[in-house]
């Protein structure tokens, strides 16, 4: 069973929530917000990496400048000057259409290195695996895919915030998605779009409430949504204090009963 | 000196997200529109929240057309399935014939020129929506991608775009942008054109990993970028470690926010402008923000 904790906004407590059921289960955690990894600030131990890569066009010597690649390509990724090509590989989405469409086969495609995925090992043990896009890139989506090739059959998976691709990448995966949010209003209206996503996508889903106990009655509003509380993290400074030195919260009472509850739903 | 004629383009990011960029943005905001006209605009498409707390009256809606995205005639499709082998995006689902999964669809077009039947068509469609609108502290431009869209980075330039537009109509000495997270598409699309990135870092280890990837961002685009430090009292050795590791790379703390109660029990009731020690401290940046922003410009 593969668990996705997802959010829709930022810094809700997605790392904080998929790190300590990944602990309290011993299931292992997949992190897939390659854009800003953090879980393995929580997961210390030996680490293996391995480079991404994804294929970019290149233009071979028998090049007619017919501009064939530049009508097709969608993405604007490339320019027909007077005596040559320009591609630029960071727009470009490795489609292959221009590689494909070129009506000379002047196209061929090398690797270019787009990031890392790295496997964290305790005690013999891989305990998470995490990916770390390069600087500069524009998407996170083709790391995400190499890491989702192969995942154990068991997963927690640490999705990125927002709702867009990246997000609906790491949600398609899974079995059940954990939407963390806190009572702001802010939060809230975040919670709703993220929660369209993955209805869209067909996935049960349930809501753990962070920081539980601000004034702004999250509860009800998710009730009159029809979504269901799976959980609640109380709203404690030293829970703040203990995410900020990288300390897992570890109450196997919490957060298995959160797990207990997403079994019973399944 | 500020001028309407060359607007100065601030966009506050954060590498992670809830480190208080859309709090910074509006106090921030408040605080310039005190003194000058200004623009405001969300660029954080995937979860905007920016409008949540100005309220904006919104004066006019425009529609935002994504990639078009493939879309397969079933009358004509012979199911050879040329297609679904030539797709990279696993867009092309197989089930007693093919069909397009749109949310794995990137619009390559691939399929459609292809398809020695011509049964595909590239469909354009809507895929958010732009407001523009009016708020207490001046024109605000903002948007929404509709759930699990593509395309938030041309979203945001055109979000930016009608940002810019809307400074030269009500001449705007400053253009505030509330970036997204991350450091991807949405994010380098926000600071495209940018004269000074304010990052807001909250000290957790967690705060402290993303702080430096996004440093790493602007510098790979040479923006500069000044530092605020949100709740900087919550760990003050992550805190240190923040302006130890911002003195060594030349960047300038702006602002030390405290940890303040008040903030999300504002934000709980909307209560805006905010008020307390963390409002103060992000409205006190200002004069040290504006100077380093004219000399970068």
């Amino acid at each position: 069973m593969k668990i996705a904790v997802a959010s829709g906004k930022g810094g809700t407590g997605k790392t904080t929530v998929s790190a300590n059921l990944s602990a309290v289960t011993g299931i292992k955690l997949y992190d897939f917000d390659v854009e800003e990894p953090n879980a393995k600030i929580f997961f210390k131990g030996n680490e293996k990496s391995r480079d991404v890569y994804r294929p970019v066009p290149e233009v071979k010597e028998n090049c007619t400048l017919c501009g064939v690649c530049r009508e097709v390509c969608q993405y604007n990724a490339i320019v027909v000057l007077k005596d040559s090509i320009m591609i630029f590989h960071e727009i470009c989405h490795s489609c292959g259409a221009c590689v494909y469409l070129c009506p000379e086969k002047a196209m061929d495609e090398v690797k270019r290195k787009i990031g890392e995925i790295i496997d964290v090992y305790k005690n013999g043990k891989c305990i998470l695996t995490y990916g770390k896009m390069d600087i500069g890139e524009v998407s996170p989506v083709p790391i995400i895919k190499e890491m989702k090739k192969d995942m154990e059959k068991n997963a927690i998976i640490d999705c990125p915030p927002g709702a867009s691709c990246p997000m609906v990448e790491s949600v398609k995966t899974a079995d059940f998605v954990v939407l963390v949010a806190e009572p702001t209003p802010f939060s809230f209206h975040d919670l709703k779009i993220a929660a369209n996503v993955v209805k869209e996508l067909k996935k049960p889903f349930g809501v753990v409430i962070n920081k539980y106990g601000l004034p702004y009655n999250i509860e009800e509003r998710c009730k009159k949504e029809n979504y269901e509380i799976i959980g609640k993290i109380p709203f404690d400074r030293k829970f703040a204090e203990k995410y900020s030195k990288g300390e897992l919260i570890k109450d196997k009472e919490m957060f298995g009963e959160i797990y207990d509850r997403i079994l019973e739903i399944l | 000196m500020l001028t309407a004629e060359n607007p100065l383009r601030l966009t506050i990011i954060s590498g992670k997200g809830g480190t208080g960029k859309t709090t910074v943005s509006a106090q921030l905001a408040y605080r310039i529109s005190k003194v000058r006209r200004i623009v405001l605009a969300d660029c954080d498409v995937d979860a905007p929240n920016l409008h949540i707390l100005l309220k904006p009256k919104i004066l006019e809606e425009k529609e935002f057309i994504g990639m078009k995205k493939a879309k397969i005639d079933s009358s004509k499709c012979t199911n050879c399935g040329l297609c679904y082998e030539l797709c990279r995006f696993d867009a092309i689902v197989e089930d007693s014939g093919y069909y397009i999964d749109s949310t794995s669809c990137e619009g390559c077009a691939l399929c459609y020129h292809a398809c020695p039947e011509k049964a595909i068509e590239m469909i354009e469609e809507t895929r958010g929506k732009i407001y523009i609108s009016e708020t207490k502290l001046g024109p605000f431009v903002h948007a929404i991608l509709f759930p699990g869209e593509e395309n938030s980075g041309k979203l945001v330039m055109e979000v930016k775009e009608l940002a810019k537009v809307e400074a030269e109509k009500s001449g705007a000495a400053a253009i505030v942008v509330d970036g997204a997270p991350g450091i991807g598409c949405p994010v380098i699309a926000s600071l495209a054109n940018t004269d000074l990135a304010i990052v807001v870092a909250e000290p957790t280890l967690s705060g402290l990993s993303d702080m430096i990837r996004v440093l790493e961002l602007t510098e790979h685009f040479r923006i500069s970028s000044v530092v605020m430090i949100n709740k900087f009292d919550l760990n003050i050795d992550v805190s240190n470690k923040i302006e130890r590791l911002c003195k060594e790379k030349g960047i300038e703390i702006v602002g030390k926010i405290p940890f303040d109660d008040s903030i999300p029990e504002q934000m709980s009731k909307l209560e805006f402008p905010f008020k307390g020690r963390a409002a103060e401290e992000i409205e006190n940046s200002w004069d040290t923000i504006m100077d380093i922003a004219m000399n970068s410009k």
